[in-house]
């Protein structure tokens, strides 16, 4: 898919040009005008994708169209400008958003942010699972479901203020492994073809 | 409409929904990952009260985590588990030296929402699962509370191995009546069952104990009834769950509680409103949401639980009411023409002649029912709050960032009323004297429900907002919203 992509840039950016100049209404909103034309260009990449699953495969149209070396930075791009939208109705509605984690990456001051907690104490977060063999069990029976081996849980506490320097990444909302947290939230939602842009 | 899925959308292909990762994959958590704990005040005590909280279907330990982390903010440590009886679309458990063979994974496991003897032992069974993992929950934090845990299974990557020795003294796992159990949904379904099971099997009593016996053989016998669950008199659990306990259930589904096969347990009272207990429902607290509280079955099941049997009976009156238990059966179609039960319960209803009764103050304390204006289910899980545009127009809930703040708020003072140390709203002191009050339209959008209460129609209330949503809301039949059952997948 990389290489197939890297053949095109040339004819990309052109086109990226044509399209951009062609976008014509000149609004005296720019935030309007990239909203538009960026939602525009998404929906025809996102219906020549879900349509043409091989020509996706084998062409990313998103890169195409942008001229990026990868389809995941075309999507990164188009996410960019397209979440905007998002931010503004998450900022509107609620307290300033304050992301809490320690690198907030570019895409996650955009969307898919958590607004600002009610109380005064800084909130940290840990995952624990330990061994059911390791911890008493005092209970008339055994668990109901033998495969159950482990209790896993998430714990939420007053926390001290970490240092800017620390190390270690901050815990994602889809716990790792994520793509087969993805995968089967996809399955299990049952998402249509022309709701799926809300998401992303 | 698609009966079972709440967000009422279709796909064919999941692969093509794991082309998109990069929006969902950044998300992070909205607090700061493996931080050490903060002590708390010396004058407040040495050690944080904590909160349970079960999470619903389609759920698992990150969903429920704004929530869970603006509840931490006020001063609590509050640990959400992941249920391993098929709700989580997928759940991961890591090798450990008894079981080396791997990461394995449970998948979601697909149950009907139309309900049947089968449906309600399917549920059963995920209930005693769930209710089992609480129990060894409470086990596990007590362990590491008191320094005795070690270790975890987590990767080092993400945890450090030595996470659990951070908590040493610091998490109050011990106070009888101080520890907080909440859950969403299915979660709420748990919560409530968890703390009638274990409250009622810790105390003997004439007309107890619930019957040990789990049934062999599946029958359709109504007689047979499960046991969810079970402690011993030495649980960590045992001891906490008093008639004081707070109860936190946030947009109950009540199918669960219908099951045949628990209706024992259905028919007896919610520990508060023990014959002996003189507080009532005052820590218990139901938020709802206005899709679920124009769903008439579920709401009324819901108030069935929550309200006190003995409002209009002597106290020494059977401790076990098959009222109670075919008040919630017999909303349910189904179940009621198959069940023969409406018969047993006619001829069981007999009150003794009142003796002398405890000196207790009627009426008692109730329940506090509450729920917000265009509310959706999902508003008070995480995905309301990240992605308010598809909860605006696909779940028809708005702002569901005010709809957590109000459940919160709500929270806290449940937990101050019952003496748990809680901080304030930041900037707003540390008293809330309106969010549980019956005033109308205090605070603003949020309606009071009196247990007793008819089932009200849906809310056709137009307090300001978007006129778009306004609009949708009003056009959903209340018949579309009774048939929404979970934020469920097909089925």
């Amino acid at each position: 898919m990389q290489s197939l992509c890297l053949a095109s840039p040339p004819a990309a950016s052109s086109s990226v040009e044509r399209v951009t100049s062609r976008g014509g209404q000149r609004s005296t909103n720019p935030e309007w005008s990239k909203w538009s034309h960026a939602r525009i260009l998404f929906c025809l990449s996102l219906l020549y994708t879900l349509h043409s699953p091989a020509t996706y495969s084998s062409a990313g149209p998103a890169c195409v169209l942008f001229g990026l070396p990868s389809p995941s930075l075309s999507l990164l791009f188009l996410q960019f400008v397209l979440a905007h939208r998002v931010h503004e109705h998450l900022s509107s509605t609620s307290l300033p958003a304050r992301h809490a984690s320690h690198m907030p990456s570019l895409l996650s001051r955009f969307a898919g942010r958590f607004p600002a907690h009610t109380g005064p104490y800084s909130v940290g977060t840990v995952d624990i699972e330990l061994p059911i063999s390791s911890l008493p069990q005092p209970f008339a029976t055994p668990c109901p479901d033998a495969e159950v081996t482990t209790i896993l849980f998430r714990l939420f506490y007053p926390c001290v203020e970490p240092d800017t320097s620390a190390k270690t990444p901050a815990a994602t909302w889809i716990p790792s492994p994520q793509d087969g947290h993805i995968r089967e939230f996809g399955k299990f939602l049952g998402l249509s073809e022309s709701l799926a842009n809300l998401f992303v | 409409m698609d009966t079972s899925n709440l967000l009422a959308v279709q796909i064919t292909d999941a692969r093509r929904f794991s082309h998109f990762p990069h929006l969902l994959s950044h998300i992070k958590l909205a607090a700061h990952s493996n931080a050490k704990p903060l002590p708390p005040d010396p004058a407040q005590g040495s050690q944080w009260p904590a909160v349970i909280f079960s999470h619903g279907l389609a759920g698992n330990r990150t969903t429920y985590s704004h929530i869970c982390s603006s509840m931490a903010s006020h001063g609590l440590v509050v640990a959400a588990p992941e249920h391993r009886d098929g709700s989580c679309p997928v759940t991961y458990l890591s090798p450990t030296t008894t079981t080396p063979a791997g990461p394995c994974k449970k998948l979601y496991t697909k149950i009907s929402h139309t309900p049947s003897n089968a449906v309600y032992r399917a549920r059963d069974e995920q209930l005693r699962v769930r209710t089992w993992e609480l129990g060894l929950l409470i086990e596990a934090l007590a362990k590491i509370d008191d320094g005795s845990a070690s270790g975890n299974l987590r990767s080092p990557k993400e945890t450090p191995t030595d996470a659990v020795s951070w908590f040493r003294g610091l998490i109050d796992i011990r106070t009888p009546g101080k520890v907080t159990f909440a859950g969403h949904s299915f979660g709420a379904a748990t919560t409530l069952q968890l703390v009638k099971t274990v409250y009622w099997s810790a105390r003997s009593h004439p007309q107890l104990p619930i019957s040990p016996v789990t049934p062999t053989s599946i029958t359709d016998n109504k007689r047979e009834q499960t046991t969810l669950f079970q402690p011993s008199a030495g649980a960590a659990i045992s001891a906490i769950i008093t008639a004081t306990t707070p109860t936190i259930l946030l947009d109950m589904w009540t199918l669960p509680l219908r099951s045949p096969f628990t209706s024992d347990l259905a028919a007896l009272p919610m520990p508060h409103f023990a014959p002996d207990n003189s507080n009532g429902g005052a820590p218990i607290l139901a938020v709802m949401s206005s899709a679920f509280a124009a769903w008439k079955d579920n709401f009324e099941g819901l108030k069935s639980v929550l309200a006190d049997p003995y409002e209009h009976i002597p106290y020494s009156a059977p401790l076990k009411h098959p009222a109670l238990a075919a008040l919630l059966l017999q909303n349910d179609a189904a179940s009621a023409t198959d069940s023969g039960y409406e018969s047993e319960t006619a001829s069981a209803q007999s009150v003794p002649a009142p003796s002398v009764e405890p000196p207790i103050v009627r009426p008692r304390a109730k329940a506090h029912i509450f729920y917000p204006l265009r509310s959706a289910h999902l508003s008070q899980s995480d995905y309301g709050v990240l992605f308010p545009t598809l909860t605006r127009y696909v779940a028809k809930g708005a702002d569901p960032n005010r709809t957590i703040r109000l459940n919160v708020r709500a929270t806290m003072e449940i937990l101050r009323r019952s003496g748990i140390p809680v901080q304030g709203v930041k900037g707003k002191g540390n008293e809330d004297p309106t969010i549980l009050s019956s005033q109308k339209d205090t605070p603003r959008g949020w309606v009071c429900v009196d247990v007793e209460d008819k089932i009200q129609a849906p809310d056709t209330a137009k307090t300001g907002g978007d006129s778009v949503v306004d609009k949708v809301v009003d056009q959903v039949a209340p018949k579309e919203l009774q048939d929404v059952a979970e934020y469920g997948g097909k089925t």
